[in-house]
C-alpha cells in the first residue's frame, strides 16, 4: 500500500501504458502531475517543456505517428488547455492516438462556473476534436478513467482524448496497492479486430478475377503497422500501389509498384484499375472523394474498403465490399486466402505503364531540381535537402506551396519517416514535429522542409531544441510571403494582394539567439556544404534559404489543389 | 489569314497542316500513335446550339474527321470549357484533372504525353479562331 496524490496516480498508469514523456507547460494546477513525473523519472518517464503548449500536442501527436503509441500531451487550466487545441486538432483529423491532459479549477467550483481566474469549460473545447472525453470527478476513479483514455485512443478509429483533472483531485492523497494498475492487456486489445472471413473471401474473389487491380493504402495502415503485409500482398499480385499522402513511406517511393500521391502515375493507376482494394482510408479531400476525374467512372470500378472505423465505411466512394477490421489483421486474412489460391504473379500492364506515364510525370522535376539559376529554385532545395541526408531520415514537411513543391522530390522510403500535418494544413508543426522524432528516434537524422510564414509560427521552438540537445535541421524555403495564399489572390484577385508579405526576417539569426547554428543561403551551390556545416555543428540549426519568389509561387499542381479547395465557390 | 471557325471543315484541315508542320510537337508526341474524337455540347442559352464532334489521329494527323467514330480517347465538355482550352484561361491538362474535360479512354496514357498535348493546343493556339454566339468577342488571331 503506497500513499500518492492524483498526480501520482496519473504517473502511475502513464507508466503501465510505457510513456516515456509528457511534452507540455507546466503550471500551478497541475503541479501533482509535473512532481510526479519529477519524481519517477528513473522510471523512465520525462516532461519535455515547451515554450507553447501548441508545441507540445504537435510532439505528442509526432511521437505517436512515429512510435505506434498514444503521445501524452499537458496544458493548465484556461490558457494553456486553449492552447493546446491547434495541434490537438491537426492530430483529430488525421486519426492519430493521443492523450490530452488538462488541469481544471477545483472541483467545487467548476462546471458550472463560479468565476475563477482562468477556468473554461474544457469539456466543450475539447469535445469537437477528440473522440471521448471526461472530468475525472473523483480521486477514486483516476485509473479508471486513465485506462478508459488509453482504451478510446486506441480502438476503432484512433484518435485523440481528453482527460480534464481539477486541481484539488490532483492534490488529494489516498492509499493503492500495486494490483490498482493493471497491464495493459489486462484492460483493452491489443490486436486490432478481424473481417469478417465471409466478406474477407469475396474480397479475394474479387481480387483475383479483377484484370487490373490497385491497392489503395491510406494512413490506417502507418497506424496499424501493416506495411510487411502490404508489401507481401502487392508483390505476390504485382499490383500498383498508391499510398494516400498521410500514408506516405508505407513503402518505400523507389519500389517498382508504388506510385506518388497524385502523381500521374497515380491518378493514371486510379483512373485505370477496375478493382481498387482501399486499406485505411475515407477517401477524403486529397484523395479525390474516390471519384473521377481522379479515379475511374462510376459502374467501371468497384471498390473494397477495408477500415477499422465501422462508420468510415462507404462514407464517399460506393462499394462493391465493406470490411470493417484492422488493416494488418485483415491484410493477414486475405494474403491467406490469396496464397493459397494464387500463384505469385510478375507486375501487371497496369503498373508498367503507370510507371511510364510516373517517369515522363517526374522528369521535369528533375530537371527543376538540377537548376543553377539564382535565386534558388524551390525544387533545387527540395531536391538537395533529399540527396544529402540518408535513407532512413525523419522527414518534416510544414508550409503552403513549399509542401506542394516537395511532393515532387521528397522521396520517403521507410514507414513513419514522414511527419505532415496535411489534413488539417496546420502551419508551424513541423519543428515539433521533428523535436518529436528525434526524441523517438535518436539514432537518425532529422530534418524540417518549411516556409518561412510556416516556420515563424512556432520558432520559439528551437529554444527546446537547444535545450534538450535535440538536433534537427530546419531548412526554409524563404520567399517572404504566404506563398500559397498570395498565389491565389493574383490568380482570383485581378492581381490584388493583401496580408501575404513579410519583412526580411533572418531566420538564421533566430537561430543563433537561441543557441542553435544558423546560416543564410542565396546560390544553389551553398547548399549542400550548408548542410554538411549545420549537421557538424552537432546543434539545431536553420538554414535560412532565399528561394525565387516568382517561381515558388507556382508549384504546377497548385490549380488542382485550389480546384479542390474551392470546387463551387467562384469570386464574383 | 481570316479567322477560322472553330472546329470547321476548313479550321481542321488547317490545324492538320499546322500539327504535321511543328517538329517540336511531333518529338514529344513520338510514340503516342493513337485516335481521339473532341466532342463540344452545345450551350444554347449561349448561342451555341449544335453539338460539334471532330477526331484526328495523333501526332500524325495524318487525316481528320467531322463525324462520331470509334477512337481511343474522347474528349467531351461544353463548348465554353473549349473555348478557355484555346485562349489560355484553362490548362487542358488541368481540365482534365479538373473534371471539366471529361475524358473516355486510358488515362495513364494521355498523362504520359502533356507535354505533346500543351505543345499541340500551343499549335492550335496559332490558327486564327473564329468563335461562335456569346463567345465570339473571344475570338483571336
Amino acid at each position: 500500500m503506497a500513499r500518492m496524490t492524483g498526480g501520482e496516480v496519473v504517473v502511475r498508469c502513464l507508466l503501465k501504458e510505457g510513456v516515456k514523456y509528457v511534452f507540455g507547460v507546466p503550471g500551478a494546477q497541475l503541479l501533482p502531475l509535473t512532481d510526479a513525473i519529477c519524481k519517477n523519472r528513473d522510471r523512465g518517464i520525462d516532461f519535455i517543456h515547451n515554450r507553447h503548449e501548441q508545441a507540445s500536442a504537435h510532439m505528442a501527436d509526432a511521437w505517436a505517428r512515429v512510435t505506434g503509441q498514444p503521445g501524452v500531451c499537458t496544458g493548465t487550466v484556461g490558457p494553456g488547455a486553449t492552447d493546446l487545441v491547434p495541434g490537438v486538432a491537426a492530430a483529430y483529423v488525421e486519426s492519430v492516438p493521443m492523450i490530452v491532459l488538462t488541469a481544471q479549477t477545483q472541483s467545487w467550483r467548476s462546471y458550472p462556473s463560479h468565476g475563477s481566474t482562468q477556468e473554461c469549460d474544457q469539456l466543450a473545447l475539447f469535445s469537437g476534436i477528440t473522440k471521448w472525453n471526461a472530468s475525472v470527478n473523483s480521486w477514486d476513479r483516476i485509473g479508471e478513467l486513465v485506462r478508459q483514455a488509453f482504451r478510446m485512443a486506441l480502438s476503432g478509429r484512433p484518435g485523440p482524448v481528453h482527460l480534464d483533472l481539477p486541481a484539488d483531485i490532483l492534490f488529494q492523497t489516498g492509499e493503492l496497492e500495486e494490483d490498482a494498475f493493471p497491464e495493459p492487456y489486462q484492460y483493452r486489445a491489443i490486436e486490432g479486430p478481424a473481417g469478417n472471413p465471409a466478406l474477407v473471401e469475396k474480397a479475394v474473389e474479387l481480387l483475383l478475377s479483377a484484370r487490373d487491380p490497385l491497392i489503395h493504402a491510406g494512413g490506417g495502415v502507418l497506424r496499424s503497422g501493416a506495411w510487411n503485409e502490404l508489401r507481401d500482398l502487392a508483390e505476390h499480385l504485382g499490383t500498383p500501389v498508391t499510398p494516400t499522402v498521410g500514408a506516405r513511406g508505407v513503402l518505400p517511393d523507389d519500389h517498382p509498384l508504388v506510385f506518388k500521391p497524385s502523381g500521374y502515375g497515380a491518378i493514371g493507376a486510379q483512373c485505370e484499375a477496375d478493382v481498387v482494394l482501399a486499406i485505411g482510408t475515407r477517401f477524403g479531400e486529397l484523395d479525390g472523394w474516390g471519384n473521377p476525374p481522379f479515379w475511374g467512372e462510376k459502374g467501371t470500378q468497384r471498390f473494397i474498403q477495408v477500415d477499422c472505423a465501422p462508420e468510415m465505411i462507404g462514407v464517399n466512394a460506393p462499394l462493391e465490399i465493406g470490411i470493417a477490421g484492422d488493416a494488418r489483421t485483415v491484410l493477414r486474412q486475405i494474403m491467406d486466402l490469396v496464397k493459397k489460391t494464387a500463384p505469385a504473379r510478375k507486375a501487371g500492364r497496369l503498373a508498367t505503364e503507370c510507371r511510364a506515364t510516373e517517369q515522363a510525370w517526374r522528369s521535369e522535376f528533375e530537371d527543376l531540381g538540377r537548376s543553377d539559376t539564382e535565386p534558388i529554385h524551390p525544387l533545387r532545395l527540395v531536391k538537395e535537402a533529399r540527396d544529402f541526408f540518408p535513407r532512413d531520415s525523419m522527414i518534416c514537411v510544414d508550409g503552403g506551396n513549399i509542401a506542394v513543391w516537395a511532393t515532387y522530390l521528397m522521396d520517403v522510403y521507410e514507414p513513419r519517416t514522414f511527419l505532415w500535418a496535411g489534413d488539417m494544413g496546420h502551419l508551424g508543426a513541423g519543428l515539433p514535429y521533428a523535436l518529436a522524432a528525434r526524441l523517438a528516434c535518436p539514432e537518425k537524422q532529422v530534418f524540417i522542409i518549411h516556409g518561412d510564414g510556416s516556420f515563424l509560427f512556432m520558432n520559439q521552438e528551437l529554444e527546446t531544441a537547444r535545450r534538450h540537445g535535440l538536433q534537427v535541421i530546419d531548412i526554409i524555403a524563404n520567399d517572404q510571403a504566404y506563398g500559397m495564399i498570395k498565389q491565389g489572390q493574383l490568380a482570383a484577385c485581378g492581381g490584388r494582394v493583401i496580408g501575404v508579405d513579410f519583412y526580411d526576417t533572418r531566420c538564421d539569426k533566430m537561430a543563433e539567439s537561441m543557441g542553435c547554428y544558423g546560416e543564410r543561403i542565396e546560390k544553389p551551390g551553398q547548399i549542400r556544404p550548408a548542410l554538411q556545416r549545420a549537421v557538424d555543428s552537432g546543434l539545431p540549426a536553420v538554414l535560412d534559404v532565399l528561394v525565387d519568389k516568382e517561381a515558388a509561387l507556382n508549384p504546377p499542381d497548385f490549380a488542382t489543389i485550389v480546384d479542390l479547395w474551392l470546387q463551387g465557390c467562384e469570386l464574383g | 489569314m481570316a479567322r477560322l471557325k472553330f472546329l470547321s471543315d476548313l479550321y481542321m484541315e488547317e490545324a492538320t497542316k499546322r500539327t504535321r508542320a511543328n517538329p517540336e510537337y511531333q518529338e514529344a508526341s513520338e510514340g503516342f500513335d493513337d485516335t481521339l474524337s473532341f466532342i463540344v455540347e452545345p450551350e444554347p442559352d449561349k448561342g451555341v446550339t449544335e453539338r460539334i464532334t471532330v477526331g484526328t489521329v495523333l501526332p500524325q494527323a495524318s487525316e481528320y474527321w467531322l463525324d462520331d467514330r470509334p477512337v481511343t480517347f474522347t474528349f467531351i465538355a461544353p463548348y465554353s470549357v473549349y473555348v478557355d482550352i484555346m485562349t489560355g484561361k484553362l490548362d487542358a491538362v488541368r481540365a482534365i484533372t479538373k473534371g471539366s474535360l471529361k475524358l473516355k479512354g486510358p488515362m495513364p496514357k494521355i498523362l504520359r504525353y502533356v507535354k505533346g498535348t500543351n505543345l499541340w493546343i500551343d499549335t492550335l493556339r496559332t490558327i486564327p479562331t473564329e468563335f461562335e454566339g456569346d463567345f465570339a468577342e473571344r475570338s483571336f488571331g
